[in-house]
């Protein structure tokens, strides 16, 4: 589900992540240096995802600089390394 | 120059994308040195992107395995793989102050992947260095600006 909260506080990314882990969020930024930003929206589930990244895109259509941050791998019970084929 | 902040063991960074002239998206990355390739989901590029269109131009192609882990022994499947297609950018800004040009991110379609991670295609042209006592990562596109810093670090701590 796709949560919009539209904080006006600014937090740290990490302090937000654990506030919302396996989620993927929403933050407005100031510059792409930022480490921290306004929560907009959190998906819960993969069937939100994409609706996250529609609120992304509608952002930066206007020009506002959001970025999605928290990171998950679904569907496995657990991450091995990486390689590629 | 650029650094990234620690965040709890995982170090990231902003990026801009742009296919073309026209910014496409923004993203975090998750600077993975374990990672071959530069990868995303899709729908984080562009909200539009379609895999037939990808099917139909023939773009390159990887998979990228080990990723999903899941219960029996049925590897000769195959379900654990995920595929990405190649995305070529004219421009990858990362963070205000690193442009790089003509590189590629790969996008899959797959709904179980969903993170963004920046692999060693992209890392093997930036320079970069792990700062123990600040736990700061610093990354450079050139080894003058990154000496430069880590001698001004040096200095500060005499």
């Amino acid at each position: 589900m796709l949560h919009i909260l539209n904080q006006t506080d600014t937090k740290p990314f990490h302090k937000v992540k654990n506030e919302f882990p396996y989620s993927r969020i929403l933050m407005r930024i100031a510059s792409l240096d930022d480490g921290e930003g306004q929560l907009v929206a959190v998906s819960d589930s993969s069937d939100s995802d994409d609706d996250l990244c529609e609120k992304l895109h509608e952002f930066l259509e206007k020009d506002i600089l959001c970025v999605i941050i928290g990171s998950y791998v679904q569907g496995g019970e657990g991450n091995a390394i990486y390689s590629v084929r | 120059m650029l650094f990234t902040v620690s965040d709890n063991g995982i170090f990231t960074v902003n990026c801009e994308l742009y296919i073309l002239e026209k910014r496409n998206a923004v993203m975090q990355f998750i600077i993975d040195t374990g990672a071959a390739i530069t990868c995303c989901r899709a729908k984080e590029l562009g909200i539009n992107l379609k895999e037939e269109e990808f099917i139909a131009s023939r773009a390159a192609v990887k998979y990228l395995n080990g990723v999903l882990k899941e219960t029996g022994n049925e590897y000769g499947k195959d379900i654990y793989s995920i595929k990405f297609y190649e995305v070529k950018m004219k421009k990858l800004k990362l963070g205000t102050s690193i442009i790089l040009t003509n590189v590629s991110v790969w996008v899959t379609f797959d709904n179980r992947f969903y993170t963004c991670l920046m692999g060693q295609d992209i890392l093997d042209k930036l320079y970069y260095m792990h700062w123990s006592n600040t736990r700061k990562l610093f990354i450079a596109d050139n080894a003058f600006d990154l000496k430069e810093y880590i001698n001004c670090m040096l200095n500060q701590r005499i």
